[in-house]
């Protein structure tokens, strides 16, 4: 096989894009900025690991629900208060790092009101997500 | 105890006159702040270690002419102190 005409190849004219196709591209490809956030709530000490856990995938659930994005999930387990909260002078910590809109942060804040068994939460909203540091790491001996 | 070796010296030209009062001075009188630079600790809520150097041993903050902290850090601080006590933390 040889090609006879030369010219016809490199003599094409060279492809035209439609303007419209990239402009509509470029819209596509900005998210909406999603905020992040750090999340950490503390629940009672008589609680089993049973329960534990259960708590922990109810509040996953709701930020998904609210179009919200789970990067990363920490216990840092049973630690003692510095002070008394609510007459309980321990606690189990769970911290959760999610983007998402302000409305997931809303329904949390919701839901915690009426449980009985969260003693405090905390919602931060930070810059950048940190993932490399875990300063509650638990030291295997 | 062995005294140490390297201190600094004054300069040596003593003879040398200020010509103004706003020249700096060869000598340092300021410490610089610990917490911004290269190798500064990272100023978190969840970092305990750090937080605590800096209150007193009833719990208070630290005023800042003591600690020579900056006043953008010094701000910082006093942030990621009062949430770390409301998680009981601190």
């Amino acid at each position: 096989m040889y090609i006879k005409n030369f010219n016809s190849i490199y003599l094409q004219p060279p492809p035209i894009f439609i303007g419209g196709f990239f402009d509509n591209l470029v819209e596509l490809t900005k998210d909406k900025k999603m905020n992040c956030y750090e999340h950490t709530f503390i629940t009672k000490q008589d609680l089993g690991e049973g329960q534990n856990s259960k708590a922990l995938s109810k509040y996953q659930e709701i930020i998904k629900k609210n179009s919200g994005k789970i990067i990363k999930t920490e216990e840092w387990g049973l630690r003692g208060f510095a002070n008394q909260i609510k007459k309980n002078k321990k606690g189990f910590y769970f911290h959760i790092k999610f983007e998402g809109d302000g409305s997931a942060v809303k329904e949390l804040e919701k839901a915690h009101n009426i449980d009985d068994m969260i003693i405090r939460s905390l919602t931060v909203k930070v810059k950048k997500h940190d993932l490399e540091n875990n300063f509650f790491e638990k030291k295997d001996i | 105890m062995k005294r140490k070796k390297n201190f600094k010296k004054k300069p040596s030209n003593s003879s040398f006159q200020k010509l103004s009062l706003f020249q700096k001075p060869d000598m340092k009188f300021f410490k610089s702040c610990p917490l911004s630079g290269k190798n500064a600790p990272i100023l978190d809520y969840k970092n305990i270690k750090v937080l605590k150097k800096y209150l007193s041993e009833s719990g208070r903050i630290l005023p800042s002419r003591i600690t020579s902290v900056s006043l953008n850090k010094q701000r910082e601080l006093t942030r990621s102190i009062k949430r770390a006590r409301l998680l009981g933390l601190i």
